[in-house]
Parts: structure tokens; C-alpha cells; sequence
């Protein structure tokens, strides 16, 4: 795909994202995105979830990304996944991103020791709440299955949670770039001392670090996609995640208390952000996860990226 | 060059990993491997011995020019090379960051001084010091006032550099220098290509805090220096420093990431497993496969022959951070042994703490990264 195509990609999907809330599939479907999807996955899996981010639309897309993973162990009509928050025990619980409809289908990951079977779920059976998150614009939902569910064996969960953590850590990306270009801008004009305090040391080697953490994050996303696997898919996630973090942090100091306001913008991309950490294991669990795997590889630390 | 050509492998990477892989793990090596010496001198004389066998095996010459004593290829060998020789259990040292950094701007700006001096240092038969930094131009490289002054057909050398890495065993210098008026800034400078047994060579090693010798102090008094020794034009010499500048910030890096998930390693089997470990082991993991991800694209940019410019500094900061990220852990988790060891595995540690302080300082100060990715990535105003 040339540049020029994606230019013209990213800014149709920026028109339809806004103000986009549930299932966007049919607008998708008139864009002709199959098409995309089908001559570079990777490239409409990133600008899908990047638009998605500058636009902090309220889609189902990421369900809609894990459902296609999941593929024929789910059934067709399948239309939302009960996102796992805890290590669920007996009781299937979990987050909905959209209300279902009694007659629609729920999926929900069981896992215990040794493997991940899926729970299918009529949308009645399901007792639900409005779940208040760190970002306000996001209505989710709190649900525990009030009723005992089909259990379904699956071989595609992990990799489907690959896949997610490829598309959530594109989408923090594009939220850091957001928040590093509105500190950018308000450092650029705002003037104190007689010059834009951009000019100030201090402000400019917060925004660099910014940068260079989103360069990482850039690096390792697209060794995620090149590589496929699930470690590769964690890297790219913990540190999309932890740049985030580290951008935010730096963005509101350089901002002042406008930054820190509901007037200001940058709020809206810091809050999103934060939730989106948190879905599928947040930057610092993933770190210790990966502490793990040092610990324990008893052959050589695995290189992952070569040359 | 005519009846010169290319080896098997320059334009076969995943070939030339394999039988690299293969060679490294003969019994010709085993000499070196896991080798560690406290002194850094002997270190190198050492590991040159290695360095020589891999060359005349012609392994070692992918990555250098032909007609340059090597058979063609470029920097994504070197970075095979790198993570074979740590998987090998092999030493990576001085000789190959020097020649990381060193060797790609000779063979481009001056092809004839290549030619003849370039394949004893590929060899490590001997090493080069880089004479950029001086007492008065650190972070502001352009300031630097060691003078060449033209007289007939030679440059007449006289100032100090500091900061030279391995300098003192080195047998040639890499001389940035000032051949036009101060006030010309980076205007005014020349590479310069000097034998350190020219008469007017005078230099003393610096030892690191860890108690290891791996910079020199260099000074020179008059020292007669033929123009043909010139590297690049005269003037020129910042550009060539900005090229060589990128392989330092890029190529080394990925050398150093090869060293520290070796290093990484070992670590883990030296402490004890908890909660503190896993964040400050996982970090560290995920900083240096963060810098290499970046880092592979960098790379493969300068094998394409392309100008890496200001991002390379990304790369540099990465690299201090991840190189801190392994050394801090150590700190931390080996508790007291860190201070307290008589053991020299242990006290290895400590020393390479010392040595991990220096990379946000060496090769462009963490700062000044910082200033060109807030100036020439983000277009921030300045001061």
C-alpha cells in the first residue's frame, strides 16, 4: 500500500469515526475495508485502531478483532466478548465495551492452569451494570452469567489475545502522539519569561523523552505484527503502554493546569488511555510477566528481533 | 577493484549467520570463550588473537569494502556478527566497537587510506583511537581548537584530545581537528589520519572509576602530518564526523544489546526471584528489546546507504537507558554483594555499573540527544 493510499484511508476513517459509537461494521463494510484487510492486514489493522484513538471513538471494533480471531470455535453470530478483568474462578464475570441484546451472543474466556476454554452466552442470561471507568465518554458494563453457560473448547484464544494486544498497543500509540502533539503545540505558544516555554530546557527534554519512548513502543509494534507470536505481542503492548504513562505524565506538567482541565483536550486521550492500559493486562503486570520469562529461561535470553 | 571480489556471503545474510554459527563453535575458539580480563590493555591484546582467527577465516572481513581487505557485505553483518559472538559465548570488546564506529567513514571519505591501513585494524592486529572530544569541546564538539596548520605538504598538529577511547594501545588516531579559523565553527575542521608513533604524540591512559583503563588522554606537540592523510577534504571534517557519528549511535547500539541480554542472563541466575526482580528484570528485558526493535530498522537504513540523521540520537538514548536499566538491576538485586565481594564474577559487576554511567555521557551527552530529537524531530522552538 503506498503512502498516498493511506493518507486517504486514514482520513476516510477519520470521518467515520466521529461520533462513532457501537458496531461499525457496515460502515466499514461500504468503505470497502475488506478489501484492505485482505491485501495488508497489518497496515488496516494499525490506521483502524490509530484513527480510532485520534477520534476516542466508542466502536466495537477491538470486540469485533478478537471474535474474528477466534474464528469458527465461536459462533458466527457472536457479537461481544466478556473482557476479563481478574483471574475469573468459578463465576464467569468480567467488562462489556456494549450493552448486548438478550438475543445476542456473548463470548467469554475461562482460563484455569492449563488451558482457555470459551463461554457462550446468551445476552439474557447475563446480569449487568453500568461500570463507571476512569475515561466518562466510555459506557461499559460490569456482567456476571446468571445462568450456566455452553463451554467450548478453543485453540485460538491466545492468539487472539495477540491480536488484541497488537491493536490495543496501536491504539495507545496513536493516543501518545495525540497527547505529545497537543504538548507540542500548547509549549510552542505559550509564553512565559519573554519565550515560548518550549525554549526551556526542561520542557524540551520531557517532550524528547516522550518521543523516544513512542519510537520504542513504534519499534516493537511492528516487530509484534512481523513476528506474530504471543512474547513479541506482550513487548509491543507493555510498552505502548508504559509510554503512555511517561507521555501523559510529561504532557500535563509542560501544560500547566489548563493541561489538567476538562476545557483542555488533553485529558480526553490521557483517560482513554489509561483504560486501555488496562484491558488484556496492564504495562506494569505485563513487565513482571516478562521478569518472569528472564527468570526462569535457563538457555539463551531470547533475541526476537535480528537483523 | 579489478580481480577483487566480493565474498559468498555479502549478499547472503541468513548463509553467512549459519556457517558463522558453525565456525564459532570450533574448538579454535574455545581459548576465549567466556573470557573477562580486569585489565583492559591485556584484555585487548587478548581478544585480538580471536578477532585475527575469525578474519583469516574470513568471517571477519563481511561488512568492510573490497579493496579494503574485506569481501563486501555491510553493517547488518557486523550485527550478526555481534549476536553470534555472544551466543558463542564469545567476547565482544574494544576492537569491535572501535572498528563499529571508525571503520565505515575511512573506507567511504578516504578509500586509499582504507585500502592500506584498514585490514590490520579488521584483523585486530591493531586498534584506532577517535580523537573528537577535548578539555574545552565535550557536548559542544564544535568549539574544539587542537590545530592543523597547512605548511607545504603537511598538517602541523598541535592540541589534546581527552576522552579517547583505548588510545593508549591504539596504534593510529582518528583526528578531528581545527584547519580553519575558530570563528568558522564546524566550517573549519579536518579528519586527519595519524600513526600515534609520530614524533610529537604523547598519550596517557584514564582509568574509569571501576579501576579499568579505558580512556586515554592524548597530546601533541608539532606533529608533522602529511595531507595525504586526510580523511575527506579538507573542511570536510564535520561531515565525516556526522557520518561516523550515526554507526557510533546505531550500529553500537545493537552491539550492546547483544552484550547486555548475555549480561541480562546472567543476572537472573544470580538472584533471587520475587516481585522486585521480576519488575527490574522485566524492564530491563523490555528496554533492550525496545532498543533493538528500533535499532534493527536503523541499521538496516545504513546497510541500504541511507542517512539516518537526527533519529540515530533515539537510538542513543535507548541505548543509555537500557544499558542503566541492566547495570541498575544488578545494583539493586545482588543486595549487598554488590558492595561486599571478593569474588571476581561478582566484582565484574561493579565495574561494568561504572562503565554503564558513562553511556548517556560518551559519544554525544544524553542531553544533547535530547536537544536534536527537540529540534530537528519535534521542530520545538530554541532558546
Amino acid at each position: 500500500m503506498d503512502a498516498e493510499q493511506v493518507t486517504l484511508l486514514s482520513a476516510s476513517l477519520d470521518e467515520m469515526f466521529v461520533d462513532a459509537v457501537g458496531d461499525v461494521s457496515a460502515v466499514l463494510a461500504e468503505l470497502g475495508w475488506d478489501e484492505v484487510v485482505a491485501e495488508d492486514p497489518v497496515v488496516a489493522t494499525r490506521l483502524l485502531f490509530t484513527a480510532h484513538a485520534r477520534a476516542r471513538a466508542r466502536t466495537t471494533i477491538l470486540d469485533r478483532l478478537v471474535l474474528d480471531a477466534l474464528g469458527g470455535d465461536v459462533p458466527a453470530l457472536a457479537s461481544a466478548v466478556l473482557w476479563p478483568v481478574a483471574k475469573p474462578e468459578s463465576m464467569v464475570c468480567g467488562i462489556l465495551t456494549h450493552l448486548p441484546g438478550d438475543d445476542d451472543i456473548v463470548v467469554a474466556p475461562l482460563t484455569d492452569a492449563h488451558e482457555t476454554s470459551l463461554a457462550v452466552i446468551r445476552g439474557a442470561d447475563l446480569v449487568t451494570a453500568p461500570l463507571k471507568t476512569f475515561d466518562p465518554t466510555l459506557e461499559w458494563f460490569e456482567a456476571t452469567v446468571a445462568a450456566p453457560a455452553d463451554l467450548v473448547a478453543t485453540t485460538s484464544w491466545d492468539s487472539a489475545v495477540d491480536a488484541a494486544r497488537r491493536a490495543l498497543a496501536a491504539e495507545l500509540i496513536a493516543l501518545s502522539h495525540e497527547v505529545l502533539r497537543l504538548a507540542v503545540a500548547h509549549t510552542g505558544t505559550r509564553t512565559q519569561f519573554g519565550a515560548p516555554i518550549a525554549a526551556f530546557q526542561a520542557v524540551r527534554h520531557r517532550l524528547a523523552d516522550s518521543r523516544v519512548a513512542i519510537t520504542a513502543a513504534e519499534g516493537l509494534l511492528d516487530v509484534a505484527f512481523d513476528d506474530g507470536g504471543p512474547l513479541a505481542a506482550r513487548l509491543a503492548k507493555a510498552q505502548a503502554g508504559r509510554a503512555h504513562q511517561l507521555v501523559s505524565g510529561h504532557a500535563v506538567q509542560v501544560c500547566g493546569a489548563i493541561g489538567a482541565t476538562l476545557e483542555h483536550p488533553l485529558h480526553t486521550f490521557i483517560d482513554r488511555g489509561v483504560v486501555l492500559d488496562s484491558l488484556l493486562g496492564r504495562w506494569d503486570a505485563l513487565v513482571s510477566e516478562l521478569g518472569d520469562l528472564v527468570l526462569t529461561t535457563t538457555t539463551a535470553m531470547p533475541r526476537l528481533v535480528e537483523v | 577493484m579489478a580481480g577483487v571480489l566480493s565474498g559468498p556471503y555479502a549478499d547472503d545474510l541468513p548463509a553467512y549467520r549459519v556457517a558463522l554459527r558453525t565456525f564459532l563453535s570450533s574448538p579454535d575458539l574455545d581459548l576465549w570463550r567466556g573470557c573477562y580480563i580486569d585489565d583492559v590493555a591485556e584484555e585487548m591484546r587478548f581478544v585480538s588473537g580471536m578477532v585475527r582467527v575469525i578474519y583469516d577465516a574470513d568471517f571477519g572481513k563481511y561488512g568492510f569494502a573490497v579493496g579494503a581487505g574485506g569481501l563486501g557485505g555491510d553493517v547488518r553483518h557486523w550485527a550478526v556478527m555481534y549476536d553470534e559472538l555472544v551466543a558463542a559465548g564469545l567476547p565482544l570488546t574494544g576492537q569491535h566497537s572501535l572498528l563499529t564506529t571508525l571503520a565505515q567513514p575511512i573506507s567511504r571519505y578516504a578509500p586509499e587510506l582504507a585500502a592500506k591501513y584498514l585490514p590490520a585494524f579488521a584483523r585486530g592486529d591493531e586498534w584506532w583511537g577517535q580523537g573528537f572530544s577535548e578539555p574545552e569541546a565535550g557536548s559542544d564538539l564544535a568549539s574544539l581548537r587542537c590545530r592543523g596548520v597547512l605548511d607545504g605538504d603537511h598538517y602541523v598538529v598541535s592540541g589534546q584530545k581527552l576522552w579517547t577511547s583505548h588510545g593508549a594501545t591504539a596504534s593510529h588516531t582518528v583526528l578531528l581537528c581545527r584547519t580553519g579559523t575558530t570563528e568558522s565553527r564546524h566550517r573549519g575542521l579536518s579528519m586527519l589520519f595519524l600513526d600515534n608513533d609520530m614524533p610529537g604524540v604523547e598519550i596517557r591512559p584514564i582509568y574509569l572509576a571501576s579501576g579499568r583503563a579505558e580512556l586515554a588522554e592524548c597530546f601533541f606537540d608539532e606533529v608533522r602530518v602529511p595531507v595525504d592523510r586526510l580523511i575527506g577534504e579538507a573542511g570536510q571534517g564535520w561531515e565525516v564526523a556526522m557520518y561516523l557519528l550515526q554507526f557510533e549511535r546505531a550500529v553500537y547500539a545493537w552491539q550492546r544489546t547483544a552484550v547486555l541480554l548475555e549480561r541480562l542472563g546472567a543476572l537472573a541466575t544470580a538472584v533471587p526471584s520475587g516481585d522486585l526482580a521480576r519488575q527490574q528484570l522485566g524492564t530491563a528485558y523490555l528496554d533492550l528489546i525496545g532498543l533493538r526493535a528500533r535499532s534493527v530498522e536503523t541499521v538496516r537504513r545504513l546497510a541500504a546507504g541511507e542517512a539516518v540523521g537526527p533519529e540515530a540520537s533515539a537510538d542513543k538514548l535507548l541505548l543509555g537507558a537500557a544499558e542503566q536499566s541492566v547495570y541498575d538491576a544488578a545494583r539493586s538485586l545482588l543486595g549487598e554483594q554488590f558492595a561486599f565481594s571478593s569474588d571476581p564474577t561478582l566484582r565484574r559487576w561493579g565495574q561494568e555499573w561504572w562503565f554503564s554511567r558513562t553511556t548517556t555521557i560518551y559519544g554525544g551527552a544524553a542531553e544533547v540527544q535530547r536537544g536534536i530529537i527537540a529540534d530537528r524531530v519535534l521542530n520545538l522552538p530554541r532558546g
